[in-house]
Parts: structure tokens; C-alpha cells; sequence
């Protein structure tokens, strides 16, 4: 993947063509890039594209709504709709057109139309949770991908952005749970493990912090240069210590824990940033870093 | 020993035609199929229920990375006796249990199936076998033995002819099964052109395609997940 931002209005047709495909195999969200490669390049000649043409078509609809450049998008879905009148996924498309430009009601009685027509496709249901979330309706939201949920218990993606939900509400036993499942899913993700390191561990308890602290390991097990995992260790073992039911050999072992990621976390500013660059703030992160060490 | 001449006429007038024939045939069948079956429509019951079985498996393949708590939670909710979703679907009526072989509509299914496969395999085959009986047609270009002569000489009964010379009917059999990668080109992958594919899916299954008991399917999870046991992995 191309990292730095290039001026996709010059490259040549072949080229773009392949950006915009490999953008699409990927779900990458270049909107903006996507819509400057389509009027710069691609649209000189979109009868050159044969079979992709609709596929890009869509693809540059979608990047418009998200550019928020209607007039683009509208001319897409035109084309779209003459090639396939009746298309319930150029419907889709101008449902989200009328999204975009805050037509919910209209947007919303398509979307009703769509669930009706193929009650199996999860997308419909998920863009109006979008649209709820999208209007500032959180807690009807939630509502909304409870009951998406109820009937694809296995989408992930849901699960995910239902824990990000219940976050933002301060739910932090659901958060969990949300994101248990998410886990379930893709077992040795570390960034998910992280993440339900932090919601536990912002739970609070005795256990919910040794959970959490496990967690963390294992989230550092799949990324050893993870840093946040590391605090994160140093953060709940300090936590543990400092409860009052913990058994001496225990405590122990908490702080060998503890004392061992921070030497970790003290390695890898070291190599990050050598003292010699900046000695005085070299000296004042090992000052914080040192100060977090329970003794 | 001369060798046997053929008539030219008999490659242009029986060889060649029924190859054409037979492709001809093989492009029909895929546009009618698309014209007379209609897609199958997934009930949204069957996605609800292939999503829970889907996570029951999940809970019991990665349930270790959930401490006790949670991992119990989500069991309870499918394997408790009374509202435990895998348990209700169990012994669910109705709904569960394999299809009625005499709802109309999977007999109409199986109604066009079966026009699609007989009619071109005994209509169109008699049919060749009648128009072009008794013509040696063309010769594999290495030798073979005696016992490959009801194979590659139906419609000829000469003891004397080598068993390399395929006869017509014969020839119209070989275009049969071995004209698939020629459709693939023409038609794409997913075409139903080849009748030697579908004969294939037959065969593969015996119990005549019976689709898996979804009953069957809950059962056997709920005892999985029931003989489940649990242990954190990261205590």
C-alpha cells in the first residue's frame, strides 16, 4: 500500500485504473483521492473501463457522497440506473445519496423498502444504524444494532462498533461484552486484546484488573513493541498491589511483573530515542517512566 | 493391411456436424436453465440459525481467551435447557427438520432439473444416434484393445475393424463429456452447459441430495458445546 500522498492527477489511465481497483479489493477509504483520480483521469474515457465500469462507478459514487460532492455522485447513480433500472443496490446507492445530503426520512423509507424486498442482506440494516449514528441518535442506535445483532450474531464489524457505542455511553460491563465477541472472532488480534485490557481495567475490581492485566500480556505476546500494552501492565500490576486481598506471594510477583515491563518500556524509549538527541527530555520521560515503579 | 479410407463427406456431413450439435445444445441448455430456475431465496431463519451455529463453534474453539464469567454467560445462552437457543432449535418442529420432498415448490425444482438433464440426454442422443447411426467417423491416433470397442464402436458391430475408429454415436458421447473446458471459455465458469458435471454431482451424492437436517446439525453442536469444558488461557 502506498503510504504517502501522491498527485493522482497525472498518472496515467492504466495506473489509476489499478489504484482504484486495488482500493476497492481492499475496502481502503481514499475518498478523496479516489474522486480526483475519476475526474482527473479516469472519466476522460469510461466507456475504456468495459466490465469495471460499474463497479468504479459505484466505487466513485460512494467516495463522492463521502466527499460530500453530490453533483458527482447524482451523475453516477444515473448512469448506474440506466444500465440496471430496478437495482436494489443502485437503490442502495441513492438511499445513501439522500443520506448524505440529510434526507433521512427519504433515505430511511428505501432502506425500509430494501429490508422488505431481501430481509438476508445485513448492509441495509447496517446503514441505517449508520444513519442513526449519523443523525447523533446513539442511544436509538444501540437499539437499532441490538436488534441487527440479534439476527447476525456473528458480525463482527457490529460488535465492534456496538462496543465503541456502550464506550461512549460509559457502559462499561456491555463494552466488555461487545467486545468479547469481537474477540471470539479473531482470537490473536492485539489490538483488540488491548482494548479489552482498557475496558477492564476502566471497570475496575480485583478481578476485572487481573483479567485485564492478562490481557495485556497477551496482547504484547502478539506485539512485542506494543508500549500501550506495556503501561498497561505497569498500570493494573500497580492497581493489583495496591488491593488490600492479595496474598504476599502474589503481590510479588506483580511487581517483578510490573518492574519487568517497565524496564521493557525504559529499553524502548532508549533505542526510540538515544539520550544523546535530547538529553533533557530523555531525563524527564526515565524520571516519569521510574516514578510509575512501586516499590 | 490397407489401411481404411474414409469418405470425406463423412467429416464434413456427420463429424463436424455433430460436434456442432452438441455444443450448440450444451449453450442452450445454460441460457434455459437461466430463463427457468429461479434463484434460490435464502429464509432469513436459516441465516439466524447458520450465524449461532457458527458461533457456538467459535465459543467452543476460542472460548479459552474469555475468563469464566463471560465464557459461562455465552454458554447458558445456548445450551440452558429451557430458553438456551441451541436447545430450542433442537427440538423445534416445524421449521427444523429436512424438507417435504411434496412441497410444490422443491418438486417444481426437481421437475426442471430433471427436464434439463433428460430431455438433451435421451431426446437429442437418440435423436443423433438415429440421424448418424453406422458411420465410422474418425480414429484415435494410438492403438487400443478389443475391449474398448463397445466403448468407442456403439452402433458398429464389426469384429474385424481396429478398436482405434470411433464410431458416430460414440463420437457424440466423447463431445458430451469432454466439450467443459470448451463452455468454460465461452460461457464462464458457472455455467450449466455440461451435462458430464451435473451427472458427476449426482453420483457424489447417493442419498439424492438430501440438504443436511438442520435438526441434526443443532444436536450435534448442543452436545459439543455441552461436553465443553472451560479454562481461561491466560490464568
Amino acid at each position: 500500500m502506498v503510504a504517502d500522498r501522491r498527485d493522482w492527477t497525472t498518472v496515467s489511465f492504466e495506473e489509476g485504473r489499478e489504484a482504484l481497483k486495488e482500493w476497492r479489493e481492499e475496502h481502503a477509504r481514499r475518498s478523496e483521492e479516489v474522486v480526483e483520480l475519476w475526474e482527473h483521469v479516469l472519466s476522460r474515457s469510461p466507456s475504456s473501463l468495459a466490465d469495471e465500469l460499474c463497479t468504479v462507478y459505484e466505487q466513485v459514487c460512494i467516495a463522492a457522497l463521502d466527499c460530500s460532492r453530490t453533483d458527482l455522485a447524482h451523475e453516477c447513480i444515473n448512469a448506474l440506473h440506466k444500465r440496471f433500472p430496478g437495482s436494489s443496490r443502485v437503490l442502495r446507492l441513492q438511499a445513501m445519496f439522500y443520506e448524505a445530503r440529510g434526507q433521512w426520512k427519504t433515505a430511511d423509507d428505501i432502506y425500509e423498502k430494501l429490508i422488505t424486498a431481501d430481509e438476508t442482506n445485513p448492509a441495509y440494516r447496517k446503514r441505517r444504524v449508520a444513519m442513526l449514528l449519523g443523525q447523533g441518535k446513539r442511544l436509538e442506535g444501540i437499539k437499532a444494532l441490538v436488534e441487527h445483532l440479534e439476527s447476525f450474531i456473528t458480525d463482527s464489524e457490529a460488535w465492534l462498533q456496538l462496543s465503541e457505542l456502550y464506550l461512549a455511553e460509559s457502559d462499561y460491563a456491555r463494552a466488555a461484552h461487545a467486545m468479547e465477541e469481537v474477540l471470539l472472532t479473531a482470537p490473536t488480534n492485539s489490538i483488540y486484546l488491548r482494548r479489552l485490557a482498557d475496558i477492564r481495567y476502566t471497570q475496575g475490581g480485583q478481578e476485572n484488573v487481573e483479567v485485564a492485566r492478562a490481557y495485556y500480556e497477551q496482547a504484547l505476546k502478539f506485539s512485542p513493541v506494543d508500549l500501550r500494552a506495556l503501561y498497561g501492565i505497569v498500570l493494573s500490576c500497580n492497581t493489583l498491589v495496591a488491593t488490600a486481598r492479595v496474598t504476599p506471594d502474589k503481590k510479588r510477583e506483580y511487581m517483578t511483573a510490573a518492574a519487568a515491563a517497565l524496564a521493557r518500556i525504559q529499553e524502548r524509549y532508549e533505542s526510540v530515542e538515544p539520550e544523546a538527541a535530547n538529553p533533557e527530555e530523555h531525563s524527564n520521560i526515565m524520571e516519569a517512566v521510574r516514578g510509575m515503579e512501586i516499590h | 493391411m490397407t489401411d481404411l479410407l474414409l469418405d470425406p463427406s463423412i467429416r464434413t456431413w456427420v463429424f463436424l456436424p455433430i460436434v456442432i450439435i452438441t455444443f450448440m445444445i450444451g449453450v442452450a441448455r445454460h441460457y434455459v436453465s437461466l430463463i427457468i430456475t429461479n434463484k434460490k431465496r435464502t429464509k432469513l431463519e436459516g441465516v439466524i440459525d447458520a450465524a449461532y451455529l457458527l458461533r457456538s463453534r467459535l465459543l467452543r474453539e476460542n472460548g479459552r481467551i474469555l475468563p469464566k464469567n463471560s465464557y459461562w454467560m455465552r454458554k447458558n445462552s445456548l445450551v440452558n435447557d429451557e430458553h438456551g437457543y441451541l436447545s430450542v432449535a433442537m427440538n423445534r418442529a416445524g421449521r427444523g427438520g429436512a424438507p417435504n420432498p411434496m412441497d410444490p415448490e422443491t418438486l417444481t425444482e426437481m421437475l426442471k432439473g430433471n427436464i434439463l438433464n433428460m430431455v438433451p440426454m435421451i431426446f437429442v442422443g437418440g435423436w443423433i444416434n438415429w440421424t448418424f447411426s453406422g458411420f465410422v467417423t474418425t480414429r484415435v491416433p494410438f492403438p487400443l484393445t478389443l475391449r474398448f470397442k463397445p466403448m468407442l464402436q456403439r452402433g458398429i458391430d464389426l469384429v474385424s475393424l481396429d478398436a482405434a475408429w470411433v464410431s458416430s454415436a460414440s463420437w457424440y458421447f466423447l463431445c458430451v463429456f469432454g466439450l467443459r473446458s470448451i463452455y468454460t471459455l465461452v460461457l464462464g465458469e458457472e455455467n450449466v452447459a455440461d451435462q458430464s458435471k451435473m451427472m458427476e454431482d449426482q453420483m457424489a451424492s447417493p442419498a439424492g441430495m438430501a440438504p443436511p437436517d438442520p435438526k441434526a446439525a443443532f444436536k450435534n453442536e448442543w452436545e459439543a458445546l455441552s461436553m465443553h469444558s472451560h479454562h481461561f488461557a491466560f490464568n
